[in-house]
Order: structure tokens, then C-alpha cells, then sequence
């Protein structure tokens, strides 16, 4: 935790968190300064207040920002007017004990809607909002997750479509709240109704031959419904019915296994279904259907002589898919970085695993999408990840920033990037010093002097800043 | 050879905003200021054209506006243009498109520029009138919303390619000196390296008032006012999923709720 500096003295031979807050004090930079609020003592956040909040256009801008402090965000609310009040009712950052003081304070009806769907907002505040004249505060209330049962129940009985939904999608509703809501609601709402977890078993079995599709594809999607039921799903007349029961965590392997689906639609989500018998894979594997095979393709339980055979797939897709399995051998991965294909050999560029004459295969590209998956793979030697740092894509160049063994200078070159977000972003990459942080502090990018500053404020090892 | 690039500092609105208490704009205080996203390419055109001819073009670009203006006049060195101009008198404080070409005529008769470029539009009023408006009051060759360009340096015409509505373009040569409206998607605006951001602090700015330029306030008094500004009420949205027949029951039972069947 850093100290109050109330001047700008010299900053040499200073405690270098405390130069780091003088400094940015004597800047008078709103950003930095929201990027150290956080990691300097209680005293030394009024100062930075003076610096933050001196303008009603400077307030704007920290009530809507969601990566403003929560302690700044609770202090703004203490009389905020109405345009203050709707952007922090908005802010998924505000804490509970703003919207609190907000709730009290504002009757903007447009502010109560965001106060009762914010994810901050706790019991006592949905309670009270709950009971607010307006229809849309209410709906707000009765979509809010936090919302507790019995006022789900109450809220149950008003004849509103809007809420009556929410009330068939919320945690907090309880099989009794259901069973009164299937008698109110109309067909959309017994269909949220039937997809509940806590669906009363009685509807559940009205659903499962219901003659409407809606009924019983929602049922399909309830990862509690019981097996038999599920089976029965199965072999539904209708596919988006089979396709809803292939994709419920609930299914066991074998009775996908059994299936014998005619719907291309349901067997690309077999395909993807993490549990496959051997059988099933080579099925698919050669399936008709070419998204089948790409998405089977990447199926980590995937023989290597199934993975041989799709690596000379005639769609590249495929062939990409054989290089993303985290099961293909060696010596496929480098056949596919020869591949035709840039986009079958960016495949296997990003991965960390390939063979080092897979890597100095691909090293020979200047395609963009391989040369950004090279810039990502920590095995790419270091005067090809400066290169990369130099493209002329900043996309490309923009790899580094996720590669954890980037040698200084390629991150150095990123810190100088002429494309905002990847100065913003490489100011998190571990291995860029905080002297080259500490430069950043005079970027044109709000966003990136945000950044600096707050990595600088976490570190506290901050080196010596230019005064 | 010298191409004059006229750019605008234009408004932003934030998510969400309130107007004046006169009604007739948005408050200050919920307005982003930056550069005019079609000047972006205007500039980028002229970048482009002097880079490939080497040292001897030179690009100018002007700005009519208050000291805030001076950011996007910034903007526009730092990516690379020789010298900025900015004009300003209060008496501007609701100007016009009509009334900033009268001050870019005066500027072109300062500067004598070989070409033009200034954006199709503003983002902000979009009213696409001052390049056309400043064509007329030089009496130049013009054209709008310019796609692609081909011109060298010092010579007597460009070929250029316009987008015509219903998709259609049309490719036409035009004898130069020309005003030029640029239309976003002419090339691929590049961001001002941190050192072009450095020395673009240092560029000449030089600051005209109307006087300079021999203009007076009934020169540039706006040709309207605006009686009232406000956001019409919202109607509502839902996303319909389902199959076609589940979208189609949907649908009717909105009708009906709509019409209170």
C-alpha cells in the first residue's frame, strides 16, 4: 500500500510507489490516477479524488466505467443526480452499497429498471424494487438471478407475459411457483416452464408427449429429466428435439451411441459430444457430411489412423481440425505444416507441442494467420518473434502479446506499437519491465496509461520515474 | 505541390446522455470529442499520394474550431500532414457547412493548394454540404464520395471512381485543381506511431481568426437554426427463436397483443 505525497518535490531517492502517486498527482491524469485508487492508502485516495472526480464530464466518465474502483463507485453515489444515478445504476460495477444509497435517492424509472436487473444488487434491494409501481421494474426484478423465492412467487401471480418468463427461467423458483405459473402462462411459458430444474415431475411427464415441438425440445434441453424419458427424446419424429437431448449433459455415451440419425444437424453435435465409442468415431469419421467430419476431427479419442485418413481430407477444415486434435501423432503434425493449406498450418503453429521440424517448416510463411500463431508458440525462436513484432499487420503483431516467452526486445517494439490496444494490452505481459511500463504513463491512450499505472501500483517495485 | 486537407472535430454521443436545458442540443458534458471518421481516409489519401511522390508534396490540413479543436488537428499531424491551420472566431459558435466553405475558400486562396480532400461527410450532422458547398465557391471540379483515386503529383487531371446509389460506380476523370469528398473504405487509415504523436506537438500550427482571412461575422452567420433537438421514444424488441411455424405463432400473438385482441 502506497503513501500520501502532497507535493512535487523531486522524485529521486523517493520511496518509488509514493513517486508513482506524486507523479501522477502533479500530471493530473484521470486515468492513472483511476489506475492506482485502488492500491494507495484511504488519505491518499482524496487527493486522487480531487484528480478523478473534478469535472461533471470526468464524473460521467468513471460512473459508466466498469473497471473503475468499487470503493470510487460507492463514493460517487453519495448524491449523484439523476444522470450520475442512471449511469451507475448501469455499471455492472457498482456495489451493492451504492445502489443502495441510489435506490433511496432516485425515482427515475429508467434508473430503478437497472438497479433491479444489477448483478450487484442483493435481497433487500430486489425485495423493495419488487413492490415499485412500474411494469418494467418488476420484469427487472423477476429476470434478476438474485431474487429471492418468495418474491418470485408473488411476483408469479401478475398477468404479465414478460415476467411470467422470467419467473420460468429463475433459479429461485421453486416446483410449487411453476406448478401455479403452468396454469397462468401461455405456451412459450410452459415450454421455459418444462426446461426448469425444478419442474414438478408431473409436468415433465405431460411434456414428454406433448404434440407441441416447443414442449418437448425444452423438455429434451432439463438436465434433470430421467433417462428413460430422455431415450424417448431420442427418437423424437422431430430433429431439433434430438438435437436438444444429444446436447443435454445428462445423456449417457451409449445411448448416443445407438442412435441411428439420419439428421446431419444432430450428428455435427454427437460429433462434438465429449464421450464417443470407438464405433461412433469411425462413423463419423466418415461421415457424409464434412462439418461431421471437422468437428470429429478434433475428438481427442480419435485413433491415429483415423487422424491419417483425415489429414488427406479433401476440406481444409478437416484437415485443420487433425491439426488442432490434442491426440495427433507427431509425424501427421508435420505433413500438415506442408499442408497447402495457411490455415491447416496455423493449426499447427499454435500448438506448443510441435515437433521442431514442424516449426521450421512453417517458418518459411509469410502468411498472416500462420505468422500470428507463430508469435503465440513459445517454441518459435526469438529473432522470428521480433520480426513478428515488426509486421506490418498489427493483428499479427498483436500475437506477441500472448506469447509468455517474448524476448524484451520483441516486447519492447509492442510498448511502441502504433495500434492502441496492443500497447494496452502488452502492458500485462509478465516479462516487459517496469521501466518500459513506466514509459507508457505519457501514452496518448487513456486506456493504456490506465493500464500502466495500475500494473505499477500492484507491483510497488516501480523504478525510478521521469519527474 | 500541395494538397489541403479540411478536417473536422466532431461529437460523440455517450450511451447514455441528456440534452440542454434549452432543448435544442446535447449537454456538453456527454460529448466525445475526436477526429471525423471520414477525415481519417481524406488524410490517409493525401499521406498516401505524398509518400509515393517523395518530399515534394506537402500536406496542409485545416480546421475550423476552438482551442479543443487542436486534438484533432493533432490527430491529423501525428499521422503524418506537414502543417496545420485552425480558424476560430466566437462568431462560429453555430456554423454551418455553408459557412466553414466560405473560410476554406478564403484558406484555398491563402494556400493555393493543387487538390482538396475533405471527408463525404461528418458523422456527427452528416449534412455532406462543405466540400461541394466549397467546389462551388471556387468554382472547381468536383466530386463526391470518392472510392478510389488515381493522381500524380502535378498533374492536370485524376481518374477516380465514385459509389452511385443502387450499388453502382462510376469511374470519371477530372481536371484538377479539384475538391474532392472522400468516402470511408478509399484505403486503410493508419494510427499515428507514438513518435509521429511526439513530433506532431512540435508541427506548425498556425491560428487564423476571420480578420486574417478577411471575412466578417455576417460572412459566416448560419443560413438556420435549430428549433429543437430530442430522442423520439423507443418502440420495443424481441428476438424471435424457433422454427419457422413457432416464429409465425409468435408473431400473430404480438399482432394481437398489439391490437388488443
Amino acid at each position: 500500500m502506497m503513501t500520501a505525497v502532497s507535493d512535487n518535490r523531486s522524485l529521486d531517492g523517493m520511496c518509488n510507489g509514493v513517486a508513482l502517486t506524486a507523479r501522477v498527482l502533479a500530471v493530473g491524469d484521470l486515468y492513472a490516477a483511476l489506475g492506482i485508487y485502488s492500491h494507495v492508502e484511504p488519505a491518499v485516495r482524496s487527493e486522487l479524488e480531487t484528480v478523478i472526480l473534478g469535472t461533471r464530464r470526468q464524473r460521467l466518465i468513471v460512473a459508466a466505467a466498469p473497471y473503475a474502483p468499487r470503493n470510487l463507485l460507492d463514493a460517487l453515489s453519495l448524491g449523484a443526480d439523476d444522470g450520475l444515478a442512471l449511469r451507475l445504476a448501469k455499471n455492472t460495477s457498482t456495489p451493492a452499497s451504492a445502489l443502495r444509497r441510489l435506490m433511496a435517492q432516485c425515482s427515475d424509472p429508467r434508473a430503478r429498471r437497472y438497479l433491479a436487473s444489477h448483478p450487484n444488487a442483493d435481497a433487500a434491494i430486489l425485495v423493495d424494487l419488487s413492490r415499485d409501481d412500474a411494469i418494467e421494474v418488476q420484469q427487472a426484478v423477476a429476470g434478476n438471478p438474485a431474487t429471492p423465492g418468495d418474491v418470485v412467487a408473488r411476483l408469479a401471480g401478475i398477468d404479465d407475459a414478460l415476467i411470467q418468463r422470467a419467473i420460468a427461467a429463475s433459479p429461485a423458483a421453486d416446483a410449487a411457483t411453476l406448478a401455479k405459473l403452468w396454469d397462468l402462462g401461455d405456451d412459450w411459458v410452459k415450454a421455459d416452464i418444462v426446461a426448469h430444474p425444478n419442474c414438478p415431475a408431473t409436468l415433465l411427464a405431460i411434456a414428454t408427449s406433448a404434440p407441441d415441438v416447443r414442449l418437448r425440445r425444452k423438455l429434451a434441453a432439463n438436465p434433470m429429466i430421467d433417462q428413460s424419458a430422455l431415450e424417448r427424446l431420442l427418437t423424437d419424429p422431430d430433429d431439433s428435439v434430438r438435437a436438444a437431448a444429444v446436447r443435454n449433459p445428462a445423456i449417457l455415451g451409449e445411448e448416443v451411441d445407438a442412435m441411428n440419425e439420419a439428421s446431419a444437424r444432430v450428428r455435427r453435435l454427437v460429433a462434438r459430444r465429449p464421450k464417443l465409442s470407438a464405433d461412433v468415431i469411425e462413423r463419423l469419421a466418415r461421415d457424409p457430411d464434412s462439418w461431421v467430419r471437422r468437428w470429429i476431427a478434433r475428438h481427442p479419442d480419435m485413433s491415429a489412423e483415423l487422424l491419417a485418413e483425415l489429414a488427406s481430407s479433401e476440406e481444409a477444415e478437416v484437415r485443420r481440425g487433425v491439426a488442432r486434435n490434442s491426440s495427433c501423432p507427431a509425424h501427421l503434425l508435420v505433413r500438415l505444416a506442408a499442408d497447402p493449406a495457411p490455415w491447416v498450418q496455423a493449426g499447427v503453429a499454435l500448438r506448443e507441442d510441435a515437433p521442431a521440424e514442424a516449426i521450421s517448416i512453417l517458418l518459411n510463411t509469410s502468411d498472416r494467420d500462420v505468422l500470428g500463431a507463430l508469435g503465440r508458440n513459445r517454441n518459435t525462436p526469438a529473432q522470428r518473434l521480433v520480426a513478428i513484432a515488426r509486421h506490418d499487420d498489427a493483428d499479427v503483431r498483436r500475437a506477441i502479446v500472448f506469447n509468455p516467452a517474448a524476448p524484451r526486445e520483441a516486447l519492447v517494439l509492442l510498448a511502441a506499437d502504433p495500434y492502441p490496444l496492443n500497447r494496452a494490452m502488452i502492458v500485462g505481459h509478465a516479462r516487459l519491465d517496469d521501466a518500459a511500463v513506466a514509459d507508457l504513463l505519457d501514452d496518448p491512450e487513456p486506456q493504456v496509461r490506465f493500464s500502466a499505472a495500475r500494473r505499477l501500483a500492484r507491483h510497488g517495485n516501480q523504478p525510478a520515474l521521469k519527474p | 505541390m500541395k494538397i489541403l486537407v479540411p478536417v473536422k472535430q466532431i461529437a460523440s454521443l455517450d450511451d447514455q446522455f441528456e440534452m440542454r436545458d434549452d432543448g435544442r442540443d446535447v449537454d456538453e458534458d456527454y460529448l466525445e470529442k475526436d477526429l471525423n471518421e471520414f477525415d481519417h481516409f481524406s488524410v490517409e489519401e493525401a499521406l498516401l499520394i505524398k509518400e509515393a511522390a517523395g518530399d515534394e508534396v506537402e500536406v496542409v490540413v485545416a480546421i475550423v474550431g476552438d482551442d479543443d479543436a487542436d486534438d484533432a488537428l493533432r490527430t491529423a499531424l501525428a499521422k503524418g500532414a506537414d502543417r496545420g491551420i485552425r480558424v476560430w472566431d466566437d462568431a462560429l459558435a453555430n456554423a454551418d457547412g455553408t459557412s466553414i466553405a466560405r473560410i476554406l475558400a478564403k484558406l484555398v486562396e491563402r494556400e493555393k493548394p493543387d487538390m482538396v480532400f475533405t471527408g463525404a461527410q461528418s458523422s456527427d450532422f452528416g449534412s455532406a454540404t462543405t466540400g461541394m458547398a466549397l467546389a462551388g465557391l471556387l468554382g472547381w471540379p468536383h466530386a463526391a464520395v470518392v472510392s478510389n483515386l488515381e493522381y500524380k503529383p502535378g498533374a492536370s487531371s485524376a481518374t477516380l471512381r465514385r459509389e452511385l446509389e443502387g450499388g453502382l460506380e462510376e469511374v470519371m476523370t477530372i481536371k484538377c485543381p479539384a475538391v474532392l469528398s472522400i468516402q470511408l473504405g478509399i484505403n486503410q487509415p493508419r494510427y499515428a506511431s507514438l513518435r509521429g504523436i511526439k513530433q506532431a506537438k512540435q508541427k506548425p500550427v498556425d491560428e487564423l481568426s476571420l480578420d486574417d482571412l478577411g471575412l466578417d461575422a455576417s460572412d459566416v452567420a448560419p443560413a438556420f437554426n435549430v428549433r429543437k433537438m430530442y430522442a423520439p421514444q423507443r418502440g420495443k424488441a424481441e428476438l424471435i427463436t424457433g422454427s419457422a411455424a413457432e416464429q409465425a405463432a409468435r408473431l400473430a400473438q404480438i399482432i394481437k397483443e398489439i391490437r388488443g385482441m
